[in-house]
Order: structure tokens, then sequence, then C-alpha cells
């Protein structure tokens, strides 16, 4: 999980949280009734030779109350009360994450293996997403990029030459003659990181602008064999960043310019500068 | 003292407050909401019981529970193979093109995305429009993305292939050549160097061919006259940056006329007025019907149509008077307020730097404008005739002689051009249809199945001018060029290149214009980038100035140096000018006809028709009549209250046997006994290819132009009309959106601007309302976005309006949802009238309207005109924002007014509560709803969207943003650039396109920008200043070159 959620039980994520807290609450009520049966016997044997029959104990008592109707009614509403509570606490923090995709890692056309990549490799990200300082979009890498390298590997250390051949077919190129056809087929590539259609998002002001490293929203793409989106991309993610986050603007010209505080304090938020208006990101 | 302030109103029915307006303008929405019809009875009545009630409310959640459950979507990126050097998807590429909108040729640069066109704007640095874009320009781009185009040549209405027609036309035409058969190419004005090359070699191949120009509304005479007296075949440059008198009769130049944009650029910027500035542009206009331009005049004065010879005799010889030189007739025609001799007067004056112009196309009428100017000395100054307009080159004696050819069947073949339509703009109509169906060969290049189209027996469709390769010459020397945007959507051939491969010239028209372009430019083949004179580099720029240009005469002030001499040394017969005059003078008719008259003319948006089937004009309220998506009459107020009509009743007007019925509006400054017709309607395209136009109900104003003299006769007279006893609905936008005569709009004179009065009310002055307020005050840390509109330079011409839908996504509502006022635009021009007294005085004592309602004798001719375009003002203390209940309206640190379209659940309190009536409800799916066919619910209309901004969903209020996307754009550059915003770098769309520069909009907090200065002049102020809602959008006063007000 990404450090910038605020957390929940002592700074664990949620679920975890909760889930201990009801194992810690079962261990209780497994206690109890340990506990409780373990004093029946004890009195059983201290009171072995008494006459027991018409003294009230405790139990009866609890049993008489039990067995009048409407408290075995409240009874029984108390306990469906406690549950309904628990689930509603338990399936609040489920039903904030409906649609996020959070951990969505949809097969691609070509197994194409970012921690081999990026990881291994050390390929700069921007080295095929060639977008992110300039605009919007990233950007997906046209195939042409591919063969910068695939020009000369035509084999790779994982799957052989299956997916490699995958960029050739989709190029109509001859690896043989080293010849181009005329009847490229470009690929289709399953979207992973999607965000409503009313926001407006650009990378280069996140990156160029904002300094901030690819892996502070897309996670440790490195280590990913099949990237998986591992924000939760949703807009209390964006704001808790744009509250938190220090950002780092010292030099750019802009900046300065336009902000007094830029020069006289050391640090300083994107909320700061505006940046938790609607109108930044929805127009 | 009481001061004499103008009474503004909108409409004749708010003058005199009829009561259907004062019902409506007391609701914000024209129509109850229906919640009677949910909470009567009938439907509150419980029928239903509870065990129904129940499996119902279970059947409905569990429903809506499993509809949950769907799947998200995949989605899928599909990169290029490989990717274009210059491209990066979602940045914008520019490309600069030419307008062929209409044949002003302005040139352009386009903004594409992905591969596709979204947007036009001006070309800044063009000595024609000079950055600017009408609202026909702006309009072109869904044009391309009209779905109705025809997506491949046909022969006989049936589809065919190129290789096939090109065989079967060449065989025709070699057999007709052979024969002798006589060959006519009919096309608009072409003034393209390379595209005239090619018809020449065109007819080079085919010796009997001939080529005609034709404009659907005709220069011939303003020509012709210039070719008599200086034997120059075009016509003149004009130069009204420079003028400082401008009488202008008939013509609408703001408007309509030749070139509206460059002169409304030049015009606007000869009227600038500064603090301490004692003269400006004076403008006189004659005219029938209340023209844009006519409302911009400092001096106006109605005159029948035909009586536009006797004020040109009259004006003629008083100028002649005052210069001591020889009257050429005998009319002292004085109209209301001396205007003619104060108009000779002013431009004696302004000796040399005048400019007299008609839009009358007899030549007498012409030839005595020419004397005037050469009597005045303008020719070689504010008239230049090195540098003529090429804009406008149809010769009306060739057509008229082509219509009796094609007639009495002596034109074997005939080739039309794209942009003409004989068969809906000549007066023959249907006989001619039948005369070119008949011919050996006809052809036409019609992007789509128009009126002449269908009486072709081929169609080889020419590409869209976005899709187009080519150049063209508005003014000599100065060439534009025109390059596509994007590939061709159909399987279309552009029309010079079917012209050459009918020659048997296989070429490629990019091929072959470039090497034209490049052996007469004398271009370097080297095409390095640093090379400017390279074909690449051309190509960036747009356009370039050939050797016949002259270099200064555009750029600095004309002082009578060298220049006149140059130009004038090359004309022998300039003593002549005078003869032709006199004898003119003679011809000209100097009584005007008692009878009925009618005047015909174009409208800004739709002109003559040739963009009709484009849905953003239609829409577009017209800036006088403001009716949209019709073709109306224009009357007088007066003749309708004689006759008993009123808006919306039909009559019948017959003029030389035809008759034509249209629905009548009592249009102000509409001259008595004189009806307005409009070009542009009544067009009958095949089905699919005027799903828009062919809606919009109208007569053919065409149908009644007749011939006189030789030439296209656009004025007649011994009319009849009379009711023809129904009423028709009209969607007009006049009083909509009504602000209750609140003092919005205010001018001063120029003279009284010397005296201090800046147009400004006294509390205004002293602030009153600006001292106590309940609210914080905001601070604005970065920046503080604000505009500034400059009422003085607004010409009312819409461009803006057009411009903001194009560039935000305005959906198009259409003619039932206008007359609802759920008109969608983001902003509009509301258009005041005031008026004069009963004199007739044309600047004098205004009238309190109370007072002027029972007063029967206010003569309606003389209206004042002011415009002001009003959009969301962005107020700090906004009334919207409190009533919001969801919080989907805030305010933000950069002084934007914001309006959040996924928080707004739609309960309109904001726009009962704002005082500017500015916020536009959303009330339907207007993208994805066949009711609203208006090409921008098909795939293809769509690509025209911008994918910046979002198409709003039904139910949501939205509004302008002061084109927030713009400012985050500018603001990221200068962050990527590691530099400051610089000021005028981030332009919203409406300033942008505005051909008068009447809008800035800038940053407040910078104390060296446009905007500050402008904020801080004196003439600025805002309106409803007095419910402290302190807006961002500030205007600055009319100044009018007239006499102080009484």
């Amino acid at each position: 999980m990404n450090s910038n959620v605020a957390g929940g039980l002592l700074g664990l994520p949620n679920e975890i949280a909760l889930g201990l807290l009801i194992t810690l609450l079962l261990l209780l009520g497994v206690i109890a009734v340990i506990l409780y049966r373990a004093r029946k016997q004890v009195d059983l044997l201290r009171n072995v030779n008494q006459d027991i029959v018409h003294k009230e104990t405790r139990l009866s008592k609890l049993l008489f109350w039990y067995n009048t109707r409407l408290n075995k009614t409240m009874f029984f509403l108390f306990l469906g009360l406690v549950i309904f509570l628990f689930s509603v606490v338990g399936w609040y923090g489920r039903a904030q994450d409906l649609g996020t995709q959070i951990g969505y890692a949809p097969e691609q056309p070509i197994k194409f293996n970012h921690k081999l990549h990026a990881g291994q490799y050390n390929i700069q990200c921007q080295y095929c997403h060639i977008g992110v300082e300039k605009g919007k979009q990233a950007g997906i890498p046209s195939l042409n990029v591919c063969m910068n390298c695939h020009n000369a590997i035509q084999q790779g250390p994982q799957y052989g030459k299956t997916e490699i051949a995958k960029i050739y077919k989709a190029m109509d190129y001859d690896a043989e003659k080293r010849e181009y056809g005329n009847n490229p087929n470009p690929v289709k590539w399953v979207r992973i990181h999607n965000l409503p259609d009313h926001v407006y998002f650009n990378h280069a002001q996140h990156v160029k602008a904002g300094k901030l490293q690819c892996a502070n929203c897309h996670g440790a793409v490195n280590q990913m064999e099949r990237v998986q989106q591992t924000a939760t991309l949703e807009m209390g993610w964006c704001i808790n960043c744009h509250r938190e986050k220090q950002i780092d603007s010292k030099g750019n010209k802009y900046y300065a310019a336009t902000y007094d505080f830029v020069e006289k304090h050391k640090a300083y938020t994107v909320a700061q500068m505006g940046g938790l208006e609607c109108a930044k990101c929805h127009y | 003292m009481e001061k004499n302030t103008p009474k503004y109103w909108k409409g004749l029915d708010e003058l005199n407050s009829e009561p259907s307006f004062v019902r409506a303008k007391q609701n914000e929405f024209a129509e109850k909401l229906p919640m009677g019809d949910v909470l009567n009875d009938d439907t509150l009545g419980l029928t239903t019981g509870r065990r129904d009630f129940l499996k119902l409310m279970g059947f409905s959640i569990s429903a809506a529970t499993l509809a949950a459950c769907s799947k998200t979507p995949i989605k899928k990126i599909v990169p290029y193979v490989f990717k274009p050097v210059d491209y990066e998807p979602g940045i914008a590429n520019y490309y600069a093109t030419t307008c062929m909108g209409c044949q002003a040729n302005c040139s352009l640069i386009v903004k594409t995305k992905e591969g596709r066109p979204i947007k036009v704007e001006g070309t800044d640095n063009s000595p024609i429009n000079k950055g600017g874009a009408c609202a026909v320009g702006q309009a072109t781009i869904l044009s391309l993305y009209d779905s109705g185009r025809l997506a491949a040549p046909q022969s006989a209405r049936k589809a065919t292939t190129w290789t096939k027609l090109d065989q079967e036309v060449q065989v025709k035409l070699n057999n007709i050549s052979t024969s002798g058969g006589k060959i006519v190419l009919l096309t608009g004005s072409v003034n393209g160097p390379t595209s005239l090359k090619a018809i020449n070699e065109f007819k080079a191949k085919y010796t009997s061919a001939q080529h005609i120009m034709y404009d659907a509304v005709s220069f011939s005479a303003l020509i012709d006259a210039h070719k008599q007296v200086f034997g120059i075949d075009a016509i003149p440059g004009y130069q009204f940056s420079e003028a400082g008198a401008v009488v202008s009769v008939g013509a609408d130049f703001l408007g309509t006329w030749l070139s509206p944009v460059e002169f409304t650029k030049d015009y606007t910027n000869a009227r600038k007025v500064d603090e301490g500035q004692t003269t400006m542009l004076t403008h006189f206009q004659f005219e029938s019907n209340l023209s844009l331009t006519g409302s911009n005049a400092d001096y106006r004065a109605v005159v029948a149509p035909s009586q536009y010879g006797e004020v040109l005799i009259s004006l003629h010889d008083k100028v002649a008077k005052l210069l001591g030189k020889p009257a050429v007739g005998n009319s002292t025609l004085e109209l209301m307020g001396n205007s003619i001799g104060l108009a000779a007067k002013k431009l004696v004056e302004n000796g040399g730097k005048g400019i007299v112009i008609t839009s009358s196309n007899d030549i007498n009428h012409q030839l005595l404008v020419v004397s005037i100017n050469e009597m005045l000395g303008n020719y070689g100054k504010t008239l230049n005739l090195q540098n003529v307009s090429l804009q406008r080159r149809g010769n009306d004696a060739q057509v008229i002689n082509l219509v009796k050819e094609l007639m009495t069947g002596k034109v074997a073949a005939i080739l039309i051009g794209a942009d003409v339509n004989p068969v809906y703009t000549l007066a023959e109509g249907k006989n001619l249809a039948d005369a070119i169906s008949k011919a050996g060969l006809s052809v036409s290049f019609s992007e789509k199945l128009d009126e002449t189209a269908l009486a072709c027996q081929y169609v080889a469709p020419t590409h869209n001018a976005l899709e187009s390769w080519g150049d063209a010459e508005p003014r000599r020397g100065f060439v534009s060029f025109i390059q596509p945007t994007i590939t061709p959507i159909f399987n279309t051939r552009q029309w010079q290149e079917s012209l050459l491969h009918w020659t048997g010239n296989n070429v490629n028209y990019h091929d072959y214009l470039q090497a034209n372009t490049v052996t007469t430019l004398g271009l370097s083949n080297d095409m390095s980038s640093g090379n400017m004179r390279s074909w690449e580099s051309l190509l960036e720029k747009g356009f370039v100035k050939t050797s016949s240009w002259i270099p200064n005469y555009f750029d600095k002030k004309i002082d009578g140096s060298n220049i006149v001499t140059t130009v004038i040394s090359s004309i022998s017969s300039i003593a002549s000018a005078g003869n032709y005059a006199a004898m003119a003078g003679g011809k000209v008719k100097t009584k005007a006809a008692g009878s009925l008259e009618i005047i015909l003319h174009e409208e800004v948006a739709i002109r003559d028709g040739q963009n009709s089937n484009n849905p953003w004009l239609q829409e577009l309220p017209d800036p006088i009549s403001k009716v949209s998506w019709d073709a109306v009459a224009l009357v007088s107020p007066k003749w309708a209250a004689e006759q008993d009509l009123s808006n919306e009743d039909v009559i019948d007007i017959t003029v030389n046997g035809k008759t034509i019925s249209a629905p009548i509006i009592l249009q102000p400054g509409q001259r008595d006994k004189t009806i307005a017709l409009a070009f542009g309607y009544g067009r009958k395209l095949e089905e699919k290819a005027g799903k828009v136009a062919n809606k919009v109900a109208g007569y053919n104003a065409y149908s009644l132009v007749n011939v006189e003299g030789g030439y296209f006769n656009y004025s007649l007279t011994g009319v009849t009309a009379k009711s023809a006893g129904k009423t028709y609905d009209l969607a007009f936008t006049q009083t909509h959106h009504n602000m209750e005569g609140r003092d919005l709009v205010r001018e001063t004179t120029l003279a009284e601007m010397a005296m201090g009065n800046y147009g400004q009310p006294e509390e205004a002055e002293a602030g009153g309302a600006h001292v106590m307020s309940m609210y914080r005050d905001w601070r604005f840390p970065g920046h503080h976005w604000g505009m500034a509109v400059d009422l003085n330079a607004c010409t009312g011409c819409n461009a803006c309006v057009v411009s903001c839908s194009a560039e935000n996504n305005v959906p198009v509502v259409g003619k039932d949802e206008v007359r609802l006022r759920r008109e969608m635009h983001w902003m509009r021009i509301d258009r005041y009238f005031s008026v004069g007294d009963t004199k007739g005085e044309m600047h004098n004592k205004y009238k309190e309207i109370d007072q002027m309602e029972d007063d029967k004798t206010i003569n309606y001719e003389n209206v004042k005109v002011v415009y002001q375009p009003l959009m969301c003002q962005h107020c700090e203390n906004a009334p919207c924002e409190n009533v919001c209940p969801v919080n989907a309206i805030n305010h933000s640190s950069e002084g934007l007014n914001q309006q959040v379209y996924n928080r707004c659940v739609g309960t309109k309190y904001c726009a009962n509560n704002c005082p500017y009536k500015v916020r536009r409800f959303n009330w339907f799916a207007y993208y994805n709803n066949d009711k609203f066919d208006y090409h921008l619910n098909d795939e293809l209309g769509k690509m025209v969207l911008n994918p910046d901004v979002t198409t709003r969903m039904r139910g949501v209020m939205e509004k302008c943003t002061f084109c927030v996307q713009r400012i985050q754009m500018g603001k990221l550059e200068a962050k990527k650039g590691n530099r400051t915003l610089k000021d005028g770098e981030v332009r919203t769309a409406c300033q942008q396109t505005c051909p008068a520069n009447a809008i800035v909009f800038g940053d407040m907090n910078d104390k060296k920008s446009e905007i500050y200065k402008l904020v801080n002049n004196k003439r600025n102020y805002s309106i409803l200043t007095e419910l402290n809602t302190r807006p961002g959008v500030h205007y600055l006063s009319k100044v009018r070159a007239t006499e102080p007000i009484a």
C-alpha cells in the first residue's frame, strides 16, 4: 500500500486492523466460555453434598431472564445489531474500494516483462514512455521504439522467440530478411490505469513540473512481471497527496515569479497553490 | 443636473411592455417545470397495494444490485506501429492554412489533436485577418465532419470509381473538343496562382474551353468601374486602418462585404480611443436595412434602396463643391441631421484618408464612388491599386451570357466548381438545372449533392478545404497556402487534380503546387529548416509576400511619400474618373420609387448560403434580428402597424410576378416601406447532404434577383405584400436572458470624453457599493484572471460565440429548444437599441422608455445600437455560489468561478440567482440523442470535440469557464519551460478569434499586463456593481465620434 494513504487502527491498513480486532474478540469469547465452564465445575465440586435444588444460583437467574420471551427477542436483536455493525464497519472499507481496480493486472497481448526491462536491464521509464514529460499522456511506445533493441535481440530469456515474434508480426517485419511488409497491425494493449472522463490529468505537470517519481503512483513497476495497478486512483488519494506532499519547485522561475511564498518557505504543498480547487482537474 | 442618459431596450416587446414579455421575463426558465403533473391527484392516488409496492421495491433493489455488478469495461490502448516523428499523443499540432469559408481567404492556424482538426484560429501576423477569424471561419471545422458529404464520385447519381469517371469524362471532353463544342468551367472567384495555372493547362488542352468566375453575391460592377477608369480588373485594396472618415452606402463591410475580418480589424484599430484623444475614424452609413456595419456607425441614415444612386450623386456634388470641382447631377438630397453634408465635410477634412464604398451592383453607382474617392485623393493611400483585392472576381456579363447559352443548348460541356451553386443562386433555378442535365457533359466538383450537383451527370467530389492542398492570393502580392490538416475522410479528390487528370497530367496536386510555387517564387530547393525561403518554411508560416507587395504600405503610417506616386504613376486615365462620373450621373435614377421595396442582403452567419448546412451557423442568432434557424422578412414597425401585422405573421411578397412568403420581424432601424430578405435559405439539397439546411424553412431570395443594366440587381421596386393570414413560430433570442432594463451598457462621445465624461454614472465613481460587504475579501496569491471587453471595439459580429462553442464543446440544441430559451451558448451578444426623439435627429435627446410607449410618432428608423458580449462574470461575491446545496460552484484562488459538473445535481438554483443570466442548464444528452441531429451526435461529427473539455451530461448546469483548459495549459507550458507566464500567452477562445480585438484577458495581479491597464482605464466599469458581486469581467464604455449629446 502507498504510504500516502492515511492508516486505520495503529497505522495498519483497514483490512488487517479489522481482522485483528475480530480475532481478538473471538479469543476473548472463547476464554470467557472456558472460564465460565471451569467456574461451574468448581462450584459443582464444592457443593456436591449440599442441597442445591431450591437455591437460586446466578445461572438460574440468568436462565430465567433469558427464558422470558421479550428478553429472548431482545437478546437476538442485540446480537444481530452487533453482527450488523461489525459487517458495516468491515464492508465500508471494501465498498469504498469498489471499482478502484486496485491490483488490476490484466494479461497483455504481448507478455512484456517490466521486471526484466526496467528492473534487470534498468532501462529508464522515459525511454519508452516518452510523452511523460511533454504532455497529458505518458504514452505507450509505438513498435518502432521496441525495434531499437529488438532489431538485434530476437530472443528473450523468458519466453524465447514467441513474444518478440509478436512484435514482428504486428509490424509485418521479416526477421530473416530484415524487411518490413506493407501490412502492419497495431497491438491492442489493455489499459490498466483508468481515470473517469471528467478528470483531467496531465503527466507533465506531475513529472516535469512536480518532479514526482513514476513509482509514486505506479508502484515498483521494475519489480512487476505483469504490471498491476497499485494505487486506488480515487479522488481522496489525489487530494491526500496534494495536501500532504511537500513539493520541491526550487529553481523553477514560474513558481518563483507567481507565488511569493515559494522563496520564503522551505516546504509547501500543492494545496497552498490552489491544488485542491475543483477546476484544477475538472473542466 | 439630471443626466441625460439613453434608455436601452432589446426588443420592441420590451419597449412596449407587452404582456407576454412581462410574463416571460420574470422567470429564468421559460417553461414551468412539470411538478404539477407529478404531484397531482392522478399520480398520487394510491392504487398500488402494499404488497405490490414491496414486490416492486424488492425487484428494483435487486435489479440495481445486479446492474451494479457489471464488469468494469476493458479499455484498449492502440499506439502507432510507426510513430510520426513530430507527433505526441495528447499534444496538439498546428498547421497553417487558408480559410475557404468565404472568398476573403483569411490565413488560418488549425489546431489538430490526434490527427483530427478541432479548432481554427486566425494567423496572427497575416496582413489580411491579423489573427482574427469570423463566425463562418470558425464554423468551417464542423463542415469538415459533415457526414452528408459525398463518400465517392458519382455517375448518373450512382457511386462509381475515379478510374471509370476519369475515363468517361475524358472521352466526352475529347469528343466535344474535337467537334469544336463549347466547354465551360464555372467556378467561384479563383485567385490562387497554382489553381489558375491548372485551369490554364486545362484550357490549353481543350482549346474551346472558357473559364468563367461567378460570385453568388456579385461585385462585378465595382470591378468594372475600376476597369473602365483605371484599367485594373480588380477591386482596390481598402485600408481602413488609415482612414479618418468612412462613408458606406449599403455596404456591410464589417459583417459580410468583401473581407469582413480584415476590415473589422482595421476599422476598430482606427477607432481605438485613448484618454485625451480628440480624433477617431468617423463612420457614416446610408442604408435601407439595419446592417451590422450600420449598427456600428456614428451617423446612420435610412434611405430607400432605390435612392442609393441619389445619395451618391448628392455626396459627390457636395464633395465636389467643397473641392471646387464640377458637379455631376442636380440632386441636393439631404438626410437626417444633414448627414450627407456632414459626411462630405468629414471626407474633405480627411482628404486622402477617407473611404467611400457602396454595395450597389450598378456600374453608374460605382463610377460615382470611384470619382468621389479620386477627387478626395484616396487612391494610393486608403485605396491601394497595386495590392488589389482578388477576393471577388466574378463577371456578371459572362455569367448572364452563359445562362443564355445553356438555355439554348449552346454549351456542350459544363464543369462546375464546388464553391458555386448556380442552380440555387440563379433566378432561373429549375430551368437551369434542366439545361445543365441536358448538356453533352455536366460535371460538378461539389463536396455534397447540392442543387447543382443533383442536376449534373457526374459528380467528382473535391476535398474539404481542410483536406486540400492549394494556394490563394486574396490581395495581389500576398499568397496564402492551403495545406491539409487531416487525411481525406472520404474517397474524394481535389478539383484541381481532377482537372489536371482530365488533361492527361496524372500529377499529384501537392507536387504540382510545390513545383509551381518553387518556380514562381524562386525558392531554393534546399529544404533544410534554416532556409527561410524553403517550401517547408513557407508552409510553416502559411503565407508569403511576393515581389509586388508594397513593403511598408501596410506596416507604417501613410505619409504621402513615394509609395503613393509609384502606385499612381502606373495609372494613365486618372483624369477621366470625373468624366465617367458625369456620364454616370446622368444615368442614375434620382427619385425614390414610391412603392414598397425589397433589399436583398446577406446575413452575418449564413452569408450566401454556401455554409447553410452548418448547425453552428444556423443556431447562431443573427446579430441584428436575433433570429436563429429561420429565414425572416425584416420590416419596419411602422409599416407593420399600418398593415396590422406583428412578429411571426407570415406575409406574401410579390415582385416581378414572383411570390414568396416569409414570417416577419419588426426590425427597428429598418427603413419604412422596405422589406429586407436574406440570402442563403430555402435550400433543397439531397436528403442526407442537407439534413440541417433543408430543415430550415424559408424562401430562396436568389429567385428574386433580376438583371439590370447587365448586372445582377439586389434591390427591387414595385413590390406588393399582404398578410398570408397565418403565423409561423420563430426562434428569436432577442429578449432571452433579460436584465430588466438596468444600466448595463454605457456610452459617451469623443467630445464628451474630452470634457471628462467617460460614460460612468456618478455613483460608480464614488464606489458606494464597495464599502461594505458581508463576505470576506478574496486573496489571489498567484494569478488573478480577469477580462475586459471594450464596447467601443465590439461590432457584434458573433465570431466569439462560435469560437466559444467550438472550444468548449457547446452543444447545438435546435430550433424547438431555442424557442424554449434553452440555447446553450456560453456567451451571447446582447444588442441594445436606443432611439432619438421624434424630430428624427440622429444624435439628440433620449426619452424614458415609458414616455416613449405612448408616443406613436417615434421614428424607429433612427435607432442607435450598442452591443455587449456577456459571459459568466466570474464574480468574487458570486450569488450562484451561495445557493448551491451541493457546493458544485465555488471560487478559486485565481479568481475563477468554478462549475463542477460531476458534483452538480441540477437544482438550477444558481441560474435562478445569477443576475447576469449566463448559466445554461443541460436539458438533454445532446451528444447521444437522435433528436439533436446536428452532426455532433454521429461518429464523424464527434471528431470535432475538444478532448481537453468534458462533454457535459444531462442534468447539469454549465457556463463559461474563462477557458480554464487554456489557462492550465499556459501555466504548464511556463512551468515546463522554466519561465514566467507572459502576458497575452493565455488567450480565451473568444478573445483569440475576435476580429475587433474587443476582448482582453489576463492576469490582473500582473501590473504590466494589458488587462491591468484596461481595468484602470477611465472608461472601465462593471455591470450591476450595486449588487456587490465584484465581477471579474470588466467593460469599457462605448465612444461615438458624434457631436455631444445635448
